[in-house]
């Protein structure tokens, strides 16, 4: 079980996540994804992406982040399908736009924020704000529905149609972050 | 890793606002084809810098970069004989067993012969 030793509270995931908009020079709600990688790419000399055949990875896995590959370069790796996805509108697109996020957020944490993960030594499962799955989701989700933005949409199909997430990803943050607010 | 070839072509999708699913259908491939391509996992197949020349019209200095960087990424040159005559097979066969040990001249006159033959095909093409 991996844990990082800073926690990442929501609200710090909103200010990163507003900084990396701003950096990559997104100004639209709507981000585009494929073009993100793009910027990426370009923009950080130790970030690289590959898109992989679907038989290379199991059927279960969306995408990846290493940190260090063989050549000590993080590198997000995504399926053919899951790429196709998210340059389309199709039914998955929302989901497969944020599982690309979500390993591009990994890449901002790690290797720029450093919440590096570490072998957790205590029993049980660690704080959700120091799980580096959860920071990556927050992440991921405050750069495709950026809070100030989008707090006074209060129809899930709504938000998930102007940002190009899913229902439930729509769902989970107006229910959770934004009515609570 | 990625290679100077695809460095090349990401620095091109960037000044043509296009992403990579865009390059890969005006190479006729998948993505995960280009992609591989990119990061030195597959060999830049040989029809693709015209695909890449006539498809995103690039002057002489770039395309002169595209040569460059397609033969500094290359590591493998695949030849189709499927269908060749049994000359053509044995002269790929031949030129395979000598590659590595062919000296600087006759690999000058060699490159000379094949531009020749190059040139004669674009005059009777025009």
């Amino acid at each position: 079980m991996l844990e990082t030793s800073e926690s990442l509270s929501r609200r710090k995931a909103r200010t990163i996540a507003k900084f990396i908009r701003g950096l990559l020079g997104i100004n639209e709600l709507y981000v585009n994804v494929p073009k993100m990688l793009e910027t990426m790419a370009m923009e950080f000399a130790d970030f690289n992406y590959e898109i992989v055949e679907d038989e290379e990875l199991p059927d279960s896995v969306y995408g990846t982040f290493t940190p260090n590959n063989e050549i000590n370069q993080p590198v997000v790796i995504i399926p053919n399908r899951v790429y196709v996805a998210a340059c389309g509108n199709g039914s998955t697109s929302g989901r497969d736009r944020m599982t690309i996020v979500h390993e591009i957020a990994h890449y901002f944490l790690i290797i720029r924020f450093k919440y590096k993960p570490i072998e957790r030594l205590g029993r049980g499962s660690p704080s959700k704000s120091k799980d580096p799955e959860w920071q990556a989701m927050a992440l991921a989700g405050e750069i495709l529905m950026p809070f100030d933005e989008t707090q006074h949409i209060n129809d899930p199909q709504e938000l998930a149609r102007r940002c190009g997430v899913s229902f439930d990803a729509a769902y989970y943050r107006i229910h959770k972050y934004v009515k609570s607010k | 890793m990625i290679t100077k070839f695809g460095k090349f072509v990401r620095h091109l999708r960037l000044d043509h606002d296009i992403i990579l699913k865009d390059m890969a259908d005006t190479l006729g491939v998948s993505p995960a084809m280009l992609s591989g391509v990119e990061n030195g996992k597959k060999s830049v197949p040989l029809d693709w810098e015209r695909k890449i020349v006539t498809g995103y019209q690039l002057g002489v200095e770039q395309q002169r970069e595209l040569h460059d960087a397609i033969l500094e990424s290359i590591n493998q040159v695949r030849l189709e004989t499927k269908g060749a005559s049994y000359d053509k097979v044995d002269l790929a066969v031949s030129f395979a067993r000598n590659f590595e040990k062919m000296s600087d001249a006759k690999m000058k006159a060699m490159m000379e012969l094949l531009q020749e033959i190059e040139e004669a095909d674009n005059v009777g093409n025009e």
